[in-house]
């Protein structure tokens, strides 16, 4: 008789599953609270609106034009709020916070002794995350965007759409390799939590979270573009405003994925050493 | 009964001091720390105007010191009562007031007041000296009597964020978890931290009303930059007692239905 | 007048149930499911000054929540409750200043403060006068030998100092009424009897008021000529703790030391239940009204050395206490 080669559940995807399900009913507990925190994440977008009504109207009324920059009101509008979307993909927030906690705490052993990489737990843990924010982003971006429908005066070509979700793609993947990177500074620091900080404000900025890195000093830029956290959220937003020339998409995705791929090779050297270090000193 | 709720303040305050002076460092992190946040805002301001001449009708320096102004107003409220209310939160979850409900002293300001943070009063300087700098560039020459109601509009400033942070922790009593808090501080923060004509009408109405975000920074700012009439001063002071008194209401209302933590 | 007069308070207590698993949980986003629990159910007593009153229960039973509306902590579902004249939940601040409350293994001293300063703070707080506070801390730290901890921060005193210090803080006041809710769970012996010593030597010089919460009957035994059982919320008992015994006790211990042979086993079932049995002793449970027969019957039957007659140990009692509410 012919016995089929049994293909038994793969242990891997389903205690991974079990995570996801768990982190998942963790965040629906709170629900009133989670509700109002998704739609409170939208008021600095209001003021951003204003603001720059402002801005455009007082460069209009003393002869400046309607463009900053070459981008028009309606493009400064889509920009931030795009740059929700983004952040929606590469933004790990508390997660070099719990990874130094887990260092510092010795619970990591856990994740030493079992067979499951601490990096993937991580991956996860922060897919779950993201999975019940997109849930609800669901209900919340659609309003918000059809309010502000008319800052969006670029349709995006198709090349243009598929460009843009490879660069969520990758701003997801250098958001958790970065973060997981400076969470393991934890493993030869024990006061870290400044530095921390320091490296959040510096991210925040440089991800054009802040202000879109086409205003900054023009000496700047060439440097600035092509950093990592530029993948974070400048690029996506700008391709998907098609504010990027379609020859140079490639090239573009291609450095992005690069600082992805490099990142996370660098989590995987650094994250031995580490735990080298970590078992010597008998964590 | 005044002097004794300053007195019982300074004692706490003396208190907390004493413990943070243990920790000298933390001091200098967390001035550098703020300051590259301010520099970040400061950053902002300088690519606005580099492409525009006005915000509102407010020019650069009157935006410098609207930045500092909020800037100020922050720091003395995250110094004085922010941790407090955070803090809050979790003893209303986890059942911990009971010793501040038996004590003869008013609970809601003794779980205000628990703790000072002094490294936030040494940031909210960094403020003043925006606010000065701006005033020099500006030309201005400021008299007794507009510090006098600057100070007096920044205090106002406080008691109105103090307020709406208490209110919002208190709301731990009827939703069990308000672990939004820190989030909304900062996302409400930002409607404080711009002119209010650059809103429209009805946004502003509710800004200067429902949650008077605008009243916080813009008034004491304009109290020295661009001048603040007597109504508006006046208003905005009656808004922030309306929203102190509407605190004390809603703690009591909520301590009826607080649950102690299980032996 | 009674200094504490509780009238069919009544707390009950409303609680979400949460469906288990991932399904559940979704569904808890829009509606649930709500249980009632009558953590106090209609309970009443009167305490006149100076009395110490021990409230006994079970874990759960109800007495730290009663305590708690007395302190003015918790507002009841309904019910009446007076405390020196006042309505305790309304917090008076004049109540609050005659009262103190203790509850074991919690602190109202700031954790992070020398004992010393802490108890500066409370004495700010409830405005005791400079020379009647340093008397009464000297008198205190005394009697509880804890002098030389004041410099310590309270959060490096042991477990047992630490119950020193928050008795102390809580008497610093001089208050009429003094609650006391597990004063001495997780202490060590030595530490238990210390401070039930000092509790009832306090009770007798100050004629201070004080209800005692525990579920150890060495607390209860040591202190409280009255005692309140409380179970699942309802009363089951109050009036002397000998009173106790008599009540809920049918049985008392007969213990007979025999010389020379002892009694055959089946002979001493007929008096009673046995509970030890050797050549030489046997333990039985005789009805009370039997005693007095069954204790001739050995005497006279038997080679009796010895014959002790003893009330069942009051543990079991109370546990037949308890189970009697449970109806």
């Amino acid at each position: 008789m012919d016995t089929p080669a049994t293909v038994s559940p793969r242990p891997g995807w389903w205690k991974y599953w079990v995570i996801l399900s768990t982190r998942t009913q963790e965040d629906m507990a709170y629900r009133v609270n989670y509700v109002v925190g998704a739609i409170f994440r939208f008021l600095p977008l209001v003021t951003t609106l204003y603001l720059w009504m402002a801005v455009y109207k007082s460069r209009g009324e003393t002869g400046g034009g309607t463009e900053i920059a070459g981008w028009t009101l309606g493009n400064m509008v889509s920009y931030y709020a795009f740059v929700y979307i983004a952040r929606g993909f590469s933004s790990m927030p508390g997660m070099t916070r719990d990874i130094c906690v887990d260092i510092k705490d010795g619970a990591l052993n856990r994740y030493l002794v079992k067979p499951m990489s601490y990096f993937w737990y991580q991956v996860v843990y922060r897919l779950a995350h993201k999975l019940v924010f997109w849930l609800v982003a669901l209900f919340t971006f659609p309003p918000i965007f059809w309010f502000i429908r008319e800052a969006f005066t670029h349709r995006p070509s198709v090349l243009e759409v598929a460009a843009f979700v490879a660069s969520l793609f990758i701003a997801f993947s250098i958001g958790i390799c970065f973060n997981f990177l400076i969470g393991l500074l934890a493993f030869w620091f024990t006061e870290i939590s400044t530095f921390l900080f320091v490296i959040m404000v510096m991210e925040f900025f440089l991800s054009g979270h802040l202000i879109p890195l086409n205003l900054l000093p023009a000496a700047a830029q060439p440097f600035l573009n092509y950093l990592p956290f530029a993948f974070e959220a400048y690029w996506p937003c700008t391709i998907l405003m098609g504010k990027v020339p379609a020859g140079e998409l490639g090239g573009l995705l291609g450095l992005g994925l690069a600082w992805a791929v490099s990142l996370f090779l660098a989590c995987l050297v650094v994250w031995r050493l580490g735990v080298k270090r970590y078992s010597a000193v008998g964590g | 009964m005044i002097a004794r709720y300053l007195h019982l303040t300074l004692l706490m305050m003396k208190n907390c001091l004493v413990r943070e002076m243990q920790f000298r460092a933390n001091f200098l992190i967390r001035l550098v720390t703020e300051v590259m946040w301010l520099g970040m805002q400061y950053v902002y301001l300088e690519v606005i105007f580099g492409q525009a001449a006005d915000v509102g009708g407010w020019n650069k320096w009157q935006m410098v010191a609207l930045l500092g102004t909020n800037h100020l107003v922050n720091q003395i409220f995250e110094a004085l009562f922010f941790d407090n209310c955070a803090r809050l939160v979790d003893q209303v979850r986890q059942g911990d007031l009971d010793f501040v409900l038996v004590k003869p002293a008013n609970s809601q300001f003794l779980v205000s007041i628990r703790y000072t943070d002094f490294a936030s009063i040494l940031n909210g300087l960094v403020g003043v000296f925006l606010i000065a700098w701006a005033a020099r560039q500006m030309g201005l020459t400021l008299d007794l009597g507009t510090v006098l109601l600057y100070a007096l509009l920044v205090v106002n400033g406080v008691l109105i964020l103090y307020s709406m942070m208490f209110m919002l922790s208190t709301l731990t009593f009827w939703i069990g978890r308000s672990s939004n808090l820190f989030e909304l501080y900062y996302q409400l923060g930002q409607f404080a931290r711009n002119p209010a004509e650059i809103y429209r009408w009805g946004l502003r109405v509710f800004l200067l009303t429902l949650v008077p975000m605008l009243v916080v920074s813009n008034y004491p700012a304009q109290a020295v930059a661009r001048g603040l009439d007597l109504g508006h001063a006046a208003y905005g002071l009656s808004i922030g007692l309306a929203f102190f008194l509407a605190a004390s209401l809603v703690w009591e209302r909520g301590l009826r239905r607080y649950r102690s933590a299980s032996s | 007048m009674p200094v504490i007069e509780a009238s069919h308070l009544t707390k009950i207590y409303k609680t979400a149930k949460k469906k288990p698993g991932l399904s559940g949980a979704i569904k808890g986003l829009f509606s649930r499911e709500v249980t009632e629990v009558r953590a106090v159910d209609d309970v009443s007593f009167s305490i006149e000054e100076g009395e110490l009153v021990g409230f006994l229960g079970p874990n759960g039973a109800g007495k730290t929540t009663t305590l708690k509306m007395l302190s003015g902590i918790l507002y009841p579902t309904s019910g009446t409750a007076q405390v020196l004249g006042f309505t305790p939940w309304e917090r008076k601040n004049e109540y609050r200043r005659q009262f103190s409350l203790v509850m074991g293994q919690k602190n109202q001293l700031w954790w992070d403060l020398p004992a010393q300063e802490s108890l500066h703070l409370n004495k700010e707080i409830y405005g005791v006068p400079d020379a009647d506070y340093r008397k009464l801390l000297d008198e205190l730290t005394e009697l509880l030998q804890v002098k030389r901890l004041l410099g310590v921060m309270v959060r490096e005193l042991s477990l047992g100092e630490r119950m020193k210090m928050e008795l102390i803080a809580s008497l610093l006041h001089d208050p009429r009424v003094l609650l006391l809710d597990e004063p001495t769970i997780g202490l060590d012996v030595v530490a238990q009897k210390n401070i039930r010593e000092f509790i009832r030597d306090y009770n007798r010089r100050r004629k201070t008021t004080i209800l005692l919460t525990s579920h150890y009957m060495n607390d209860i035994q040591a202190l409280c000529d009255r005692v309140i059982i409380i179970n699942r919320g309802k009363k089951s008992f109050d009036g002397h703790l000998n009173d106790v015994v008599e009540q809920f006790s049918a049985t008392k211990l007969v213990t007979a030391v025999f010389s020379d042979g002892g009694a055959p086993r089946e002979e001493l079932e007929k008096l009673g239940q046995v509970v030890e049995f050797t050549k030489t002793r046997a333990v039985l449970k005789v009805k009370r009204e039997e005693v007095a027969k069954a204790s001739n019957s050995l005497m006279n039957k038997y080679a009796v050395d010895d014959i002790n007659i003893e009330e069942v140990p009051i543990e079991e009692v109370i546990e037949k206490a308890f189970a009697s509410a449970e109806k």
